[in-house]
């Protein structure tokens, strides 16, 4: 009974030691040297990853070329080199890339380096737009010549029309040229760059303006004085209410045609020498068309109808203003799908709408939602766990409406808030259990099979059969019982299977055979000494129990023999076996000799 | 049997030697028993280091000259006396070098009458060894013996350091990273620090390094010229190497570890040592040989 609760308690450890282990099995690693890497004074340099050095390195330089580079696009668009300005600007831009890059990689958006590299963007924006007028314009003074040798007055009419707005055009972008200035000089003077060549591109910027001022009044006075009279029946006009506007306003464009046939006829509304509408004329003529504030820049623009593109009306200027807006952010609400965030966005008119908003979590745009009528935005973020700062922005440089930005709000994601997947919803983890199952099951089957090996082995040769009502000796063999010699009157070892035994493995394994006999001693002094846990004592022990008992001398014979045999690397003789087995009667004679008389 | 005993024998060794070797060391920050990436057992190990002479009272300076005194990451603030020996140590020719980034060396600096003072900060740069703010990269600025030649200098964590000559400063794109986010920030400025500055007082010259982590294990391989600069420190042809033990965090220990090296450093205790343990291994030796016998 007391064996099956041995097994029992044995299985169960097992099982619960392989348990602990599968517990580990998913993360088996119990340290890292990331554990302790940070303290306050320094971090493990070996659990750090080493970065190239290039980026940092080359950043600074970078820089430099990007205000070196406009000053040559200008220089060249000064001189009138506009391929060549169309290639530096294309370096422009790939240089302007690579500050992208290095910025974002860099995490260094809110730095003066960010604020550097957010007037570079302005900057190539402009030059953009500066190249393109100023292709244009040197198209038009191909056109001016080609026109007027061919007394088109039509055409002579749009492309000065055309001159006049890119005039504007060009005169607005040195405004925003110009206004870089100051910030962009005193940020690259605090990094140590020089800023010669960009000051001086101001200037020349200023050469382009004038000369393009220049050439526009020119090519007026040649509109007014050299083109013949329009053999055209038809007249057009256009004014308009207001002349001033800001974003999502709108301005009443109105005129009338005067001519022969003046009803339902189609007029074209241009802005900027863009085509941005068309409308019918009535009976008497008169056409009226609403143009609302959208992706417009702020500033001056011309505006201009055209009817069958012969008749032109004159030019009409109006001015885009550019309005504040306030960007409001609720405190963001944490709940279980992740970050619920919501704000209005207003500007000196009232509410905005369908501009995009960006939700920035700790710098980086997270979500861009649309407003509505109303002004309201809204937004569900999921952000990693830990602690953020959340708020909002606003900038779009194609409107014309400040930026703004709301307030920031620290806001803190517990872990809990991750999707924990359940544990059968991950492979691993139904593998990990399917192995430990199968490795318990192998256990337990390896053992009862080793179990199963091994118990015929011991019981065959060390059990003793005894009749039923046999009991061991209960008198202990006392000093002055006499040795037995071995003979007619001593009785043979009750287990005659033991020499029996030792007979047959010693051919074969000698030295499994002297434990066989030393065992059955063992357990006949055992039994006679009443010894507890005799398998715990070593032979020598046993003989150690003896010294006082006359078989003293041959047990300690026959365990010095038995010792040279089992654990030594002698093989007896004949004699040493015989000698062996002798003793070994001679105990059990001495143990059971005068008792059974 | 024999075989048995022998391989028996060995393991307990080992096992013996781990044992001791874990209770001789320990995890205090740049302690020179602390054998982790955050101790300063490499540099105490190196040949320099061992054969330098220990300074654990400001006196043992006295008349000493042409001499290197490293004093590496104070833990307490020095008094008029120490100031006023390491004064007298360093105007008569001799070169003091402060590695201290808490400011606990300030009140030596104003003792020794220097301009230099150290700036408790979490500098950080985006020019940097690896992928962490704190693995600032500082570079060679007016010429010196330490920086001779050097492209850059790996440090960790650093502070910063004002006043006296620049020897190594970082790049523009650095800053003090106040709120600890490791991001640049709109309140945080760019800017060019000073993380080693000199100073001539007297006839002796003082150096101040804002990050004495550049000493500890960890930093030890670092990339870039820091094993250069510590040999340079240390001076591998330099007989007057002195290194502070009194108010240096490297001479910190815990009381067992501090009980275990003084008894290695007692010659007395070690022969009885010894002699308890010659003594027990005979006497269990013999006990075995009767009981065979």
């Amino acid at each position: 009974m007391r064996r099956y609760i041995l097994w029992t308690l044995a299985l169960a450890l097992t099982a619960g030691i392989i348990f602990l282990v599968l517990l580990q099995s998913a993360s088996p690693l119990l340290y890292s040297a990331e554990y302790d890497a940070f303290t306050k004074r320094h971090a493990n340099p070996a659990v750090l990853k080493p970065i190239g050095q290039d980026n940092a390195d080359g950043l600074l330089p970078l820089m430099s070329d990007l205000l070196d580079t406009p000053g040559t696009v200008i220089v060249n668009l000064e001189y009138g080199d506009v391929d060549i300005a169309r290639q530096d600007l294309e370096e422009f831009r790939q240089l302007s890339q690579s500050l992208d890059s290095l910025v974002i990689n860099l995490d260094m958006s809110e730095s003066e380096v960010g604020d550097f590299r957010r007037m570079n963007q302005k900057n190539l924006q402009i030059l953009s737009e500066l190249v393109e007028s100023t292709a244009r314009l040197e198209e038009l003074n191909t056109l001016e010549i080609r026109f007027r040798d061919a007394r088109d007055p039509a055409s002579l009419t749009s492309i000065t029309y055309e001159g006049e707005s890119l005039r504007n055009q060009v005169s607005q972008l040195y405004t925003e040229y110009r206004s870089q200035e100051e910030p962009l000089v005193s940020i690259s003077e605090n990094l140590e760059l020089d800023t010669t060549g960009y000051e001086e591109s101001q200037d020349h910027f200023e050469q382009i303006v004038k000369k393009i001022g220049d050439e526009q009044e020119n090519r007026m006075y040649t509109l007014q004085t050299q083109a013949p009279p329009d053999s055209n029946s038809f007249h057009l006009t256009i004014s308009l209410t207001p002349r001033e506007a800001a974003f999502h306003e709108t301005i009443r464009m109105r005129g009338f045609l005067s001519g022969d046939e003046i009803e339902g006829q189609e007029i074209d509304i241009f802005v900027d020498t863009k085509k941005t509408g068309s409308v019918f004329t009535d009976s008497r003529g008169n056409w009226e068309y609403r143009y609302r504030v959208g992706a417009i820049a702020p500033g001056r623009h011309t505006s201009f109808s055209v009817f069958s593109n012969s008749t032109f009306s004159g030019i009409a200027s109006f001015n885009v203003m550019r309005e504040n807006t306030f960007l409001s952010l609720s405190e963001p609400i944490v709940t279980g799908k992740g970050l619920s965030c919501s704000g209005r966005l207003f500007s000196d008119s009232g509410p905005v709408d369908g501009v995009s908003i960006g939700l920035m979590i700790d710098g980086r745009r997270m979500s861009s939602p649309l407003t509505d009528g109303t002004g309201f935005f809204e937004a569900f973020l999921k952000p990693e766990p830990g602690d953020h700062q959340v708020w909002a922005v606003f900038s779009n440089p194609d409107v014309p409406l400040s930026e703004s930005q709301s307030r920031a709000y620290s806001v803190n994601i517990p872990p809990s808030l991750l999707q924990e997947p359940g544990f059968f919803d991950s492979w691993e983890n139904v593998l990990a259990l399917v192995l430990g199952i199968l490795v318990l099951a192998g256990a337990i089957i390896g053992a009862y099979a080793y179990i199963r090996r091994s118990r015929p082995h011991m019981p065959a040769f060390l059990r003793r059969s005894r009749t039923a009502g046999e009991d061991l000796p209960d008198t202990v063999a006392t000093p002055d019982t006499p040795i037995q010699e071995s003979g007619q009157n001593v009785p043979e070892p009750s287990g005659d299977d033991v020499f029996l035994a030792y007979s047959k493995a010693a051919d074969s394994n000698i030295r499994e055979a002297v434990h066989i006999l030393f065992s059955s001693v063992r357990d006949e002094i055992a039994g006679m000494l009443s010894l507890k846990k005799p398998l715990s004592l070593t032979p020598r022990e046993i003989c150690r129990k003896c010294s006082n008992l006359p078989l003293f001398a041959d047990l300690s014979t026959f365990v010095r023999l038995y010792e040279s045999i089992r654990y030594g690397v002698k093989i007896p003789d004949e004699k040493e076996r015989q000698s062996f087995i002798d003793l070994a009667r001679a105990i059990h004679g001495s143990l059971f000799g005068g008792q059974r008389e | 049997m024999r075989k048995i005993f022998w391989v028996t024998g060995f393991f307990l060794l080992v096992c013996l030697s781990v044992f001791f070797l874990h209770l001789s060391t320990n995890t205090e920050e740049f302690s020179r028993y602390n054998m982790q990436w955050n101790g300063t057992s490499q540099f105490f190990g190196s040949r320099a280091a061992m054969d330098a002479t220990e300074i654990r009272q400001t006196s043992d300076l006295a008349e000493r000259d042409a001499s290197f005194l490293l004093i590496i990451a104070p833990g307490r603030p020095f008094d008029t006396q120490e100031s006023r020996d390491l004064h007298d140590f360093l105007t008569h020719g001799n070169v003091i070098f402060l590695a201290d980034e808490t400011g606990a060396g300030n009140t030596l600096l104003e003792g020794l009458d220097s301009e230099i003072r150290v700036f408790p900060a979490n500098l950080t740069s985006v020019e940097r060894q690896y992928g962490d703010h704190s693995s600032v990269i500082a570079h060679a600025s007016s010429p010196d013996p330490l920086n001779s030649g050097f492209t850059g200098l790996v440090l960790n964590s650093p502070s910063y350091v004002k006043g006296g000559t620049p020897v190594f400063v970082t790049s523009l794109l650095t800053w003090t990273d106040d709120n600890g986010n490791g991001r640049i920030d709109e309140t945080e400025g760019l800017g060019r620090y000073t993380v080693l500055s000199r100073e001539y007082i007297g006839e002796g010259t003082l150096y101040v390094l804002s990050d004495p982590s550049v000493f500890i294990n960890g930093m030890q391989d670092a990339s870039r010229e820091n094993s250069v600069f510590l040999g340079r420190l240390a001076g591998h042809d330099n007989p007057g190497l002195l290194i502070e033990q009194d108010h240096s965090s490297t001479a910190k220990a815990d009381a067992l570890v501090l009980a275990i090296i003084n008894m290695k450093r007692s010659k007395f205790m070690m022969t009885v040592l010894f002699i308890l343990v010659g003594a027990g291994a005979s006497l269990y030796a013999w006990k075995r040989y009767t009981e065979v016998s």
